[in-house]
């Protein structure tokens, strides 16, 4: 008999996400729902208001890259008006968002992801010599020395951990499925990972640091305005600029020689499933299996950005080029074009009876609540609406966004650095390409970009004091509110580190009139499209194997994968109905 | 970073009732001053974001919401850090259930700031409104009350300043902020 499995909410993510899946008797995954149960609706509050003032409303609509959502809401303003920033901006936005794409990549790694792959109970009973000689084993792989290769070291991590545990203090290490067979690296490797796990919370501490230097405030970054950025003291500040580059150079190091290595060796580890084409929503929808467990969609997109010159937004040459991929086919890049958009709501608790643009966006909820059942679960409604997020469509297909789409379009578009880093992963790696379409590949691609990220920041911060010491100091376009927001409309899409984020905005008479936002989880995380085609999140679940139905670890460990950004409990319950298993619940996804 | 203390305010002020931890925030940064120094964060909607300063500081108080639907709207409660990873806390809104993993992974560090997280149970955490609920404004003076309490446990001296910026004020800047008029969280 086939069961039902309910995630919800699924925890280490930012927001409300609730997955429901139903596994065949052989315990494989047959069938998935995406859910948000949580409104957004801040389009609607964003109406009326100075368009200048977007950004800092904007910024509220995520938890996490609040700086990315308020760049994009000031870049589709400038879109509008018809501004290019001078030079000093444009680097340091760059700056901005990388130092983002740094911290963001590597929470998200070791205390957002990396639990689905390391046990912790396990490294308890690593031996700490060994441990040593393994990590020495992997930063080889990633032509390093280890960022810790010291026993001693090693055992004091192990006693640290052995401590929190004898004294019941074992934080987020107490939600795990520890012992499921489906983890598969050893004690020794379980014990790099926990070690790299601590040090990480170091590490991240300073790249928020990097963040703040040209963000000004912090959280919360308000050095951003139309036309360009308010940091002007800062970039004439040679000790400014280099604290930055401190801070860049001790985070890379982190990178190269812990987060690289350690990828590597979940990489190997996990292989089997990474590689395990029978595993595929492409096989099971009866086309060819590429890839393997987790693989989802196959079908990428891209918005572009990091702009590489002065030339415009949308003219500049970029470091993540924009496009897209469709079915794995890395031969060939197709480019995108922003009119094929569309926001379906069929299966999303909004009003609308078509795919419409963003620019003709609406966001009317139309709320027709969860199914209820005698047992106490209120199951979604998967033939009708159910979810807050709508369905997002580009050139009527489903596609996935992020950083596997950003560096599988790279190598498409024979981007010539993309395509080193992610060669020279793969050739270290000894890992056929295949193995980036999978739940493993998500994650590698995410280490990759942030490698990537490091080496090119290094270049930028050179570039800009270089720059300041031309005499150039100009940070800000100015431009004649009144006169260019009588009747203008512009878009600001780009990329978040989670994948295309794009605002849209319509302004007449100085005034918002329409205001969309699609964020990169709605284009993942959303449920069935008018066709009934399945999101990315609902796809790159079909045929994934779960040792343990009451200890969901392969379908929490595809969805972080994505780095979702919109929390959960688990129940197990039987196709009638039946609970199986509540591990927690969330009061609010209950009736 | 001024201070050894750090107050966060935490919430979304487009929710109605989510946002009046970022409100108390505010209110205290406008209307008292503080001996030593006190730094006041606007934390807004950030969960994990707000690792580094649980790091930086040794005090951390963080002013939120409550969602619990078994205790009356205004009920205020004062949790420790360990309460807190203990699973004490509720956790309905994306910013309850991040904080509180916030705080468990945190707690793995080198150094956590000693935690304490003074909540408040809303009425309205669903309509999109920048605004605070009748019901949960009659319960606005002793939720201060207990936070500047908690202040002055840590050996702060709060004082409060003479012109005092009302409630609907704040609610006003954060309905309406403004860059060309210097106008914000």
């Amino acid at each position: 008999m086939s069961k039902h499995i309910v995630v919800d909410p699924i925890t280490r993510i930012e927001g409300h996400l609730r997955i429901e899946a139903v596994i065949d008797e052989n315990n494989t995954i047959v069938d998935a729902y995406s859910a948000s149960t949580m409104f957004r609706g801040i389009e609607t509050i964003l109406q009326g208001r100075d368009p200048r003032d977007c950004g800092l409303l904007a910024m509220r609509i995520c938890g996490v890259c609040t700086g990315t959502h308020y760049q994009r809401s000031i870049e589709a303003v400038e879109d509008a008006f018809n501004i290019t920033i001078p030079k000093n901006a444009r680097i340091v936005r760059n700056l901005i968002q990388g130092a983002l794409y740094m911290h963001d990549h590597v929470v998200h790694f070791y205390h957002l992801h990396a639990l689905d792959f390391v046990d912790v109970v396990s490294a308890l009973s690593a031996d700490p010599a060994k441990t040593a000689a393994e990590a020495r084993k992997w930063a080889s792989v990633a032509g390093e020395s280890p960022f810790i290769d010291g026993e001693s070291e090693f055992k004091a991590i192990q006693d640290r951990v052995a401590k929190f545990v004898k004294q019941g203090r074992l934080g987020i290490f107490g939600n795990g499925y520890w012992g499921n067979p489906h983890y598969k690296l050893t004690p020794e490797q379980n014990l790099i990972g926990v070690a790299h796990y601590l040090q990480a919370l170091d590490i991240q501490r300073d790249m928020a640091k990097m963040q703040a230097i040209f963000g000004g405030k912090n959280p919360h970054p308000q050095s951003i305005v139309v036309g360009g950025v308010t940091c002007v003291q800062d970039i004439q500040n040679p000790a400014r600029i280099a604290l930055f580059k401190s801070l860049l150079l001790e985070g890379t190091k982190f990178i190269k020689q812990a987060y690289l290595p350690d990828v590597y060796m979940a990489g190997t580890m996990y292989a089997g499933e990474a590689t395990d084409s029978k595993a595929t929503f492409s096989e099971l929808v009866g086309g060819k299996g590429v890839g393997g467990t987790g693989g989802g969609l196959l079908n990428f997109m891209s918005y572009g950005d990091f702009r590489l010159d002065d030339t415009g937004f949308y003219k500049s040459a970029l470091l993540f080029p924009k496009g897209v991929v469709m079915g794995g086919d890395i031969s060939k890049v197709l480019p995108l074009d922003e009119e094929k958009i569309a926001e379906d709501v069929t299966h999303a608790w909004y009003k609308g009876d078509k795919p419409l643009h963003p620019y003709e966006g609406q966001t009317i909820p139309e709320y027709t609540g969860l199914d209820k059942r005698a047992d106490g679960i209120a199951y979604l409604k998967t033939k009708e609406k159910y979810s807050w997020i709508k369905s997002p469509i580009y050139n009527d297909a489903r596609v996935e966004v992020g950083p596997l789409a950003r560096m599988v379009i790279g190598v498409a578009a024979k981007d010539e650095r993309i395509t080193k880093y992610v060669t020279n992963f793969l050739k270290r790696g000894n890992l056929p390409v295949t193995v980036l379409f999978s739940t493993v590949g998500r994650t590698a691609a995410r280490a990759i970009e942030t490698e990537l990220m490091a080496d090119v920041m290094l270049e930028w911060i050179d570039e800009l004091a270089k720059n300041v010491l031309t005499g150039d100091k100009s940070t800000w376009t100015e431009f004649d509110f009144d006169e260019v927001s009588v009747s203008a409309k512009g878009r600001g899409m780009a990329e978040a580190p989670r994948g295309a984020l794009g605002h849209w905005v319509s302004i007449a008479d100085g005034k918002v009139v329409n205001y969309q936002a699609i964020v990169p989880s709605t284009w993942n995380a959303a449920p069935r499209d008018y066709k009934n085609r399945m999101g990315a999140y609902e796809a790159s679940l079909i045929g994934t194997k779960v040792a343990n139905p009451e200890q969901p670890l392969e379908i929490i460990r595809t969805i972080h994968s994505f780095d979702p950004c919109i929390a959960c409990a688990v129940h197990v319950v039987d196709t009638k109905g039946k609970e199986l298993a509540v591990y927690k619940v969330d009061s609010s996804c209950s009736i | 970073m001024n201070a050894n203390v750090a107050l966060i305010g935490s919430g979304n002020a487009f929710f109605m009732d989510e946002g009046v931890g970022l409100y108390a925030g505010k209110y205290l940064k406008e209307n008292f001053t503080y001996e030593p120094a006190l730094d006041i964060i606007d934390g807004g909607t950030l969960g994990f974001g707000l690792m580094p300063l649980l790091q930086e500081y040794e005090v951390v108080i963080i002013a939120n919401t409550s969602s619990d639907d078994s205790q009356a709207v205004g009920t205020v409660t004062v949790l420790s850090g360990e309460e807190l990873i203990a699973n004490q806390g509720i956790k309905k809104t994306a910013n309850e259930v991040e904080i509180t993993e916030m705080l468990q992974i945190c707690s793995m560090a080198n150094h956590c700031a000693s935690t304490t997280m003074i909540s408040i149970v809303p009425e309205d955490i669903i309509s999109v409104c920048v605004d605070v609920t009748p019901a949960l404004r009659e319960h606005w003076e002793r939720y201060i009350d207990v936070i500047v309490e908690e202040l002055t446990k840590c050996g702060i001296t709060v004082t409060q300043k003479s012109d005092v910026m009302s409630l609907d004020e704040i609610l006003e800047q954060f309905a309406n902020p403004s860059i060309e008029h210097g106008k914000g969280f």
